[in-house]
């Protein structure tokens, strides 16, 4: 797909005094690892820190949105307040970390998550100050977002579907959340709040692999979602990450890169906070974000989002990779 | 989000601390929901009024070409 009439990267906005970069916080170029800074869309300040260096950009951002995905934010807020829950008084015994591993996912996929896997909760999805949550595993979930919907990327309808799509996937958290509490064990939903980085969740737990767009890429459904977890203790096997031959595509593929209207995507992975990884430059991207409602072009652009395309994309690339196809 | 530091007992409370309940008794989950449908109707006044005159102000800008500055809409201490 192509993205329908976007604006040029021309603001109506300005800093008189322009905050610090956004790419110097996010620790572009930074050798030593670190846990991360909060730096947009954050509820940092619930935790008694200062404001994070771009809220004047994201109470903007709040600010000029459209009613349409204004109405979907306030819905999810509301939803929040079911996020915990008090936990039932007799536990469940679990014997088989792995069948039970199996029958969260068979909730997960049920409520209707399109993908989902576990992981231990580890720092790097943690930003720092922030104090980290009591549990000890994490799952990852995957909500897919309306593809005729999205293909209205970057305008209001896309980002009606985006925020439509966030509170469906802060349900099935909470639904599964309380699922698990009624089984005996701790457990707490963690979707559209900003207290967990959800990426790294979701890499570890093989929920997908980071696209050269700077967001996650699953094999059936691509970008094309968005993600949430459930924290919890209920005992269960991790899963490992996967290998679904992203680099591959992304390190030839220029889609996202070319349609990016304030060019923020690079062609080379960058080390960030002592990792190498893709990195979208935050200063570029964050202002177009702004006035677009979410943007999300490089999303759905991906070829990897195109609906039914990805297992074939990820089989082809993985059997370019062994030795008889050279031959 | 007004309230303390859950670790030095000052600063702003957090979501979590102001609306999750442990507890499944019906009065204060009356209490809770009343409180948020009440932050709720705040955020969404703020929404409208004060988001009101910052679409205006921007939509101002891009037809004039000069800047609305946006620096006082930092959050502050």
């Amino acid at each position: 797909m192509r993205p329908h009439d976007p604006p040029p990267p021309r603001y109506g906005f300005a800093f008189r005094k322009p905050p610090r970069s956004g790419n110097q916080l996010n620790g572009l170029d930074e050798s030593e690892p670190r846990l991360a800074t909060p730096v947009f869309h954050s509820t940092g300040r619930g935790a008694g820190r200062q404001p994070i260096a771009w809220s004047a950009l994201d109470v903007f951002f709040n600010l000029i949105a459209t009613p349409g995905p204004f109405l979907q934010v306030l819905r999810t807020l509301w939803q929040r307040r079911r996020y915990a829950g008090p936990v039932a008084p007799t536990r469940v015994p679990v014997d088989d970390p792995e069948a039970m591993t199996a029958t969260v996912k068979t909730i997960a996929r049920e409520l209707g998550a399109g993908a989902s896997g576990v992981t231990t909760l580890e720092d790097d999805a943690l930003y720092q100050d922030y104090p980290k949550p009591p549990f000890r595993y994490a799952i990852s979930l995957a909500t897919v977002m309306d593809r005729a919907e999205m293909t209205h990327v970057p305008h209001e309808r896309a980002a009606r579907e985006v925020m439509r799509t966030y509170r469906r996937g802060s349900l099935i958290a909470i639904r599964l959340a309380e699922r698990i509490r009624a089984m005996g064990w701790p457990a707490q939903a963690y979707a559209d709040g900003e207290d967990l980085l959800q990426i790294p969740l979701a890499i570890r737990s093989g929920v997908g692999q980071l696209g050269k767009h700077g967001s996650l890429i699953t094999r059936e459904h691509g970008s094309n979602v968005r993600l949430a977890a459930v924290l919890t203790d209920l005992p269960l096997a991790p899963d490992r990450p996967v290998d679904i031959a992203v680099d591959d595509l992304c390190l030839v593929c220029r889609r996202c890169a070319e349609d990016c209207p304030p060019g923020a995507i690079q062609h080379e992975k960058r080390l960030v906070r002592g990792v190498e990884k893709w990195y979208v430059d935050f200063d570029r991207c964050v202002p177009y974000f702004s006035v677009t409602q979410g943007c999300a072009i490089c999303i759905e652009v991906c070829p990897w989002s195109e609906p039914g395309r990805g297992p074939a994309l990820s089989e082809g690339l993985l059997a370019r990779r062994r030795p008889s196809s050279r031959a | 989000m007004t309230g303390r530091d859950p670790r030095d007992g000052t600063g702003p409370r957090t979501f979590q601390e102001s609306y999750y309940l442990q507890t499944d008794r019906l009065a204060p989950r009356l209490w809770r929901n009343l409180r948020l449908a009440g932050y709720l109707a705040r955020v969404a006044l703020v929404w409208l009024v004060r988001g009101g005159r910052v679409r205006r102000a921007h939509r101002r800008a891009l037809q004039t070409g000069r800047p609305y500055y946006i620096d006082h809409l930092a959050e502050r201490d």
